[in-house]
């Protein structure tokens, strides 16, 4: 049980949408089209005000991840994941993990070792669909 | 930004693994060492992130310093979970919205 962390920093969430999978990887990657229902694709761009997004990694079909950037909660990493469901249908998973911002705080020597912490390490990870009690078993 | 302290300080599986544990009694760094693979002055260290982050209270007691996990520090983690769990749906009906207009 060790494996099991009292504190989720992810949130995980899955959606049905009654459409093919390869129209919704498109709007899922498309810029033009993404931008129409989340928000500007920018690149290394964090200069612009508002939400965007910078693509980062994608497998084609099946799964894209954007840094989404946050006017007021800062970057997290997002993964929107493709699925087929019977009928032709689609599964949209889409995976938010937050990413420790650079060490701007911290004094020096503590500074350089936390400066590596790394996006989210999927082993230490609780599914944060039931947030508030996974959140505060610690508590 | 106390949220991207308290991101940073959770960022570390040895600081969670800390904080975890002081969660469920309140111990000082000693009693800590005994159940991590970690250096004393390491875990020094690691509370003073956890402390700075707000997640930790401390209790002086003689020589020691007895750390206990406070709760409320997650309270921004908290937040931030509500609002993209409230985010995401509604951005999902704008898709497919936008999926029925497209032509495919």
């Amino acid at each position: 049980m060790s494996e099991t962390p009292a504190v989720a920093r992810e949130l995980s969430l899955e959606f049905a949408i009654d459409e093919a999978p390869e129209k919704l990887w498109h709007a899922l990657t498309e810029p033009r089209i993404v931008e129409q229902w989340l928000a500007p694709v920018v690149r290394n761009d964090p200069t612009t005000a508002g939400f965007s997004c910078e693509l980062l990694a994608t497998d084609p079909g099946r799964s894209v991840s954007y840094r989404w950037r946050d006017p007021d909660l800062g970057e997290s990493i997002v993964t929107f994941g493709v699925s087929e469901r019977e009928g032709g249908f689609s599964q949209l998973s889409v995976l938010q993990e937050i990413v420790p911002m650079p060490a701007v705080t911290m004094s020096g020597a503590l500074g350089c070792s936390l400066a590596i912490a790394a996006p989210a390490s999927r082993r230490v990870l609780t599914a944060a669909n039931q947030a508030r009690p996974a959140l505060l078993r610690a508590a | 930004m106390i949220e991207s302290q308290l991101f940073r300080a959770l960022a570390d599986p040895t600081r969670r693994a800390i904080y975890e544990q002081l969660s469920k009694a309140e111990m000082n760094v000693s009693q800590l060492n005994h159940g991590l693979a970690v250096s004393q002055p390491a875990i020094s260290q690691h509370l003073a992130v956890l402390r700075e982050a707000g997640l930790l209270t401390e209790r002086r007691a003689g020589r020691f310093s007895y750390y206990r996990a406070e709760p409320s520090g997650l309270s921004p983690l908290i937040d931030w979970v509500e609002r993209y769990r409230h985010f995401w749906p509604e951005r999902v009906e704008k898709l497919k919205a936008v999926l029925k207009e497209m032509e495919q």
